[in-house]
């Protein structure tokens, strides 16, 4: 990934504990022409976003220490991301079928790379 | 030999024969009744006083004439006797095998009989004889001895008291009876009527003796009595016989509804004795109103009955009272037939209860295999165990063997409940004091018994304390076993009086703890086997998350090689490669959203969302996402939606979209050429049906019996499916039961097939 700093491209934040996913989340958000971050639990996740505002948030609902439902909360709770685009990717359909009027969109596993390139490309404004 | 015939002589002689033929006739009757012995005794004395008169009247010396009167000195002395005896026999008195009482009566007439055949020693019977000529006949004048007046005196005494005697009895018997035995004792009277007029001199003979001539008309009456009237065979005696022997109780009434007579059941029903009863007014004996006898004699109402209070508890009789009326029809009394029915009423009452009991327990059978909810199995139990025994209130206890108490887990206060008693004990937990050994080895109380009496000797002091708190006097206590295991005690509670139970009570409580012993354990059983089927649905439910995020790398690293700018053109053998890999985890994908619906269906977890949408917008949806595949089998997908369709419908969206998606994958899959419909038009006010038509192979009869069942598919509809585990239909058919709709298929093989779901619109 390109350093961020001087980066001009909209931030995206991928927050998925399984590490294989997530770089795959990673590439297709990439290609859409995002600059990309990936978090592995929820606890460096919101750290990260209390600096920062991202344009787009792929949060996965089961994290470690943290679950994605409470960041969602925290940021649903703050105005600061009254603009960011969130896409929950779920392997529970029913769970984030309860918070799809919360967030942008909600996926549910497994996800296309495909789907999600286009998707990102959809959302970048 | 000389002799005289005349009218008297005939008179006489056919009273001798009357007489005759009547011992002969009632001897051949003997065995009709005590009284019939005496009375042959009777007519063979008559008989020979009579024959005996009418040969020494047929005689002209004097020395045969003399002869002749001592022969009829056997009936004459004889006469008197039997009367009394047959009288007494008649009436009842047992007399007649009394040897020496018979003895007794026969001292005088065998002293007169010594001195009649003794007269020319003694004269003690006659001082002379001489013959006398009267109205042209030759008749004997005597002039009498002492003995001869004793002898006079001892027969009018005995035939006056035998007199009397039937006398008495045609007053204390029924109407009817009274005239026939009034005549037969006509019988006697003549006689006596005749020797009085000849002893007192005072007849047109006074020479003449008219008592064996008034024998004719003796006989005569008592002929008409045993022919014409039989009394002989069916005589009051037996009918007294019977009437004192029957165990139901007669009285006889006058009109003034007073005791004229009574059997000895009837003495016994009114608990009194005879004396102190008779001529006493009925009613207030029976302890009955002024109008019972009016009551009970209404036309069609003869048999009624009545309660009387005998002093341990009550008696039941059947009553019956018939009119007593006399030849012309008038009323002369009833008489009252008391039959004790108390026993068949206690029968009856027994019978009633058993019933009664059985079908207690049949409802309460019934009520404990209509539910499977713990809760309202144990209300209902509480329920029916205080209503089957007519107790106060009762409580379902359950076992905590491990912690050593009982909690309450159901109760029930009948409208007899006290107020104390109705303070609930719901939930609360007691230690255990009863000793939870083997099954026949209960101990529920110290004395070991199911009953316990709060005043009893035994009962500890914290126990009598805890129990008069809520009023109560008496427990029943029942363990509740199943399969060998204690679950709990039923508790039925006494509030008003210290109770024994019967028997037949403890047998149907047991019956019904047993019972609810078995629903018990049965809906631990269903509640176990709940939490296992939860417990199945969850594992899957993680199972098949946990499956999602390797799918998922399958899934998105596989793409990302076909369409990642990272990666090159892969060469066209890897494509298909990867085709094929992709496709399958897109099946294996789907196959798990079923078994995911599959088991959130079955664990209830499965909720749907209340949100409205467009069908335009669903349609849309099903097209975009299903028209690829119907192109790519060559086929057209139609749509049409009717113009009354309304614009928003209330559900779900993304169930009806999950329903009809799988209606038209299964179409396209079975289709090989034609066309596939969905249909959208409303179907009646409240409702709106989707319907998808395919031009397929069609479904036989068979098949469609069983297609919407879980797991299953039909042979050749789903023969070659690739996906899914046969759960598709099953599960769009638990989903619009969940929506509240229906799910109906016509179909007919080679015709191919609709299936038509329709939904609520609201």
């Amino acid at each position: 990934m390109t350093d961020t700093f001087f980066d001009e491209r909209p931030l995206a934040l991928v927050i998925e504990d399984d590490k294989a996913l997530a770089s795959g989340f990673a590439v297709a958000i990439d290609e859409a022409g995002y600059n990309t971050k990936i978090f592995n639990d929820g606890q460096a996740a919101l750290d990260s976003l209390a600096s920062a505002v991202p344009a787009l948030v792929l949060l996965d609902l089961n994290l470690p220490f943290i679950s994605g439902e409470e960041i969602l909360r925290q940021m649903k709770a703050d105005q600061r991301f009254a603009r960011t685009k969130i896409v929950i990717v779920s392997a529970n359909s029913t769970w984030g079928s309860y918070l799809q009027d919360e967030v942008t969109i909600v996926l549910t596993k497994p996800v296309g790379f495909r789907l999600l390139r286009d998707l990102a490309i959809r959302l970048y404004s | 030999m000389n002799w005289q015939f005349n009218l008297v002589t005939l008179a006489v002689s056919i009273s001798a024969l009357v007489a005759i033929s009547l011992a002969i006739y009632a001897w051949r009757l003997r065995a009709a009744g005590y009284w019939v012995k005496p009375f042959v005794l009777l007519a063979s004395a008559l008989a020979i006083w009579s024959a005996g008169y009418a040969v020494e009247f047929s005689t002209l010396e004097l020395s045969t004439k003399i002869i002749w009167i001592k022969i009829q000195y056997l009936g004459i002395v004889t006469t008197p006797v039997a009367w009394f005896l047959f009288a007494m026999q008649y009436s009842g008195r047992q007399v007649w095998r009394e040897r020496r009482y018979i003895a007794a009566l026969f001292v005088i007439p065998i002293i007169t009989l010594f001195f009649v055949f003794t007269n020319e020693a003694y004269h003690l019977i006659w001082t002379q004889f001489s013959l006398v000529v009267s109205h042209s006949m030759l008749i004997t004048d005597v002039e009498y001895g002492t003995w001869f007046w004793v002898h006079s005196a001892y027969s009018y005494v005995l035939m006056l008291a035998g007199t009397i005697i039937l006398l008495r009895r045609l007053r204390r018997f029924p109407a009817i009876h009274g005239w026939q035995i009034g005549i037969m004792l006509l019988a006697p009277i003549v006689p006596l009527l005749g020797n009085g007029v000849y002893l007192s001199g005072l007849g047109p003979i006074p020479e003449l003796d008219l008592t064996p001539s008034s024998f004719v008309v003796s006989g005569i009456i008592f002929a008409w009595g045993i022919f014409r009237l039989h009394l002989f065979k069916i005589g009051p005696v037996a009918r007294r016989t019977v009437v004192e022997n029957m165990s139901d109780g007669m009285i006889v009434l006058n009109l003034e509804n007073q005791i004229m007579d009574v059997n000895s059941a009837a003495v016994t029903i009114l608990g009194k004795e005879t004396a102190d009863i008779m001529e006493q007014s009925i009613e207030p004996l029976l302890n009955n109103g002024p109008d019972l006898v009016a009551q009970f004699e209404k036309p069609g109402q003869d048999n009624g009955k009545i309660v009387l209070d005998i002093e341990e508890g009550q008696q039941w009789f059947e009553i019956q009272i018939s009119p007593i009326r006399d030849a012309i029809q008038n009323l002369r009394g009833r008489v009252m037939v008391l039959r004790d029915i108390t026993e068949r009423k206690r029968s009856e009452a027994l019978l009633a209860q058993q019933n009664q009991m059985l079908q207690t327990l049949n409802q309460f059978s019934q009520a404990m295999s209509s539910s499977l909810d713990l809760q309202t199995l144990l209300s209902t139990a509480a329920k029916s165990a205080t209503e089957a025994i007519g107790a106060t209130s009762a409580y379902i206890n359950g076992l905590d063997l491990e912690r050593g108490t009982i909690t309450v887990l159901s109760e029930y206060f009948a409208p007899t409940a006290s107020p104390n008693e109705r303070v609930s004990n719901l939930g609360k937990i007691y230690p255990l004091e009863i000793d939870f050994g083997p099954p026949n080895e209960w101990r529920l109380n110290p004395a070991g018994k199911y009953v316990t009496h709060v005043d009893e000797v035994g009962v500890s002091e914290k126990t009598r304390t805890h129990l008069e708190q809520y009023d109560v006097k008496t427990v029943l206590n029942i363990p509740l076993y199943a399969k060998g295991k204690p679950l709990g005690t039923l508790e039925v509670w006494e509030s008003r009086y210290k109770r024994v139970f019967k028997n037949e009570e403890l047998s149907l409580m047991l019956e019904i703890a047993r019972q609810i012993a078995l629903a018990m354990d049965n809906a631990y059983l269903y509640e176990h086997a709940l939490a296992v089927n939860r417990l199945k649905s969850s594992i899957l439910t993680r199972v098949s998350h946990e499956l999602r995020t390797p799918l998922g790398v399958i899934k998105l690293y596989g793409e990302m090689m076909q369409y990642s700018q990272k990666f090159e053109t892969l060469p066209e053998e890897s494509q298909s490669a990867l085709g094929k890999i992709l496709e399958s985890v897109e099946d294996l994908t789907f196959q798990i959203e079923e078994l995911l619906d599959q088991s959130a269906l079955d664990a209830d977890t499965l909720v749907l969302r209340e949100d409205s949408f467009s069908p335009a917008k669903l349609l849309e949806k099903v097209y975009t996402q299903m028209n690829l595949m119907a192109k790519q089998k060559g086929l057209v997908l139609n749509l049409t939606m009717a113009p009354d369709m309304p614009e928003i419908i209330e559900g779900d969206m993304n169930r009806i979209q999950q329903i009809l998606i799988n209606l038209v994958g299964n179409a396209i899959k079975f289709t090989k050429e034609g066309t596939v419909q969905i249909d959208f038009c409303l179907h009646d006010n409240h409702q709106w049906a989707m319907r998808v038509s395919d031009t397929g192979p069609g479904i036989s009869s068979e098949e469609q019996a069983y297609i919407f069942e879980p797991f299953r598919q039909g042979q050749h509809y789903f023969s070659n499916a690739r996906t899914g585990v046969g759960l598709g239909l099953s599960i769009v058919t638990q989903l619009v039961d969940l929506m509240d709709g229906r799910i109906t298929l016509e179909s007919e093989v080679g015709q191919g097939s609709t299936f038509t779901v329709i939904l609520p619109l609201n």
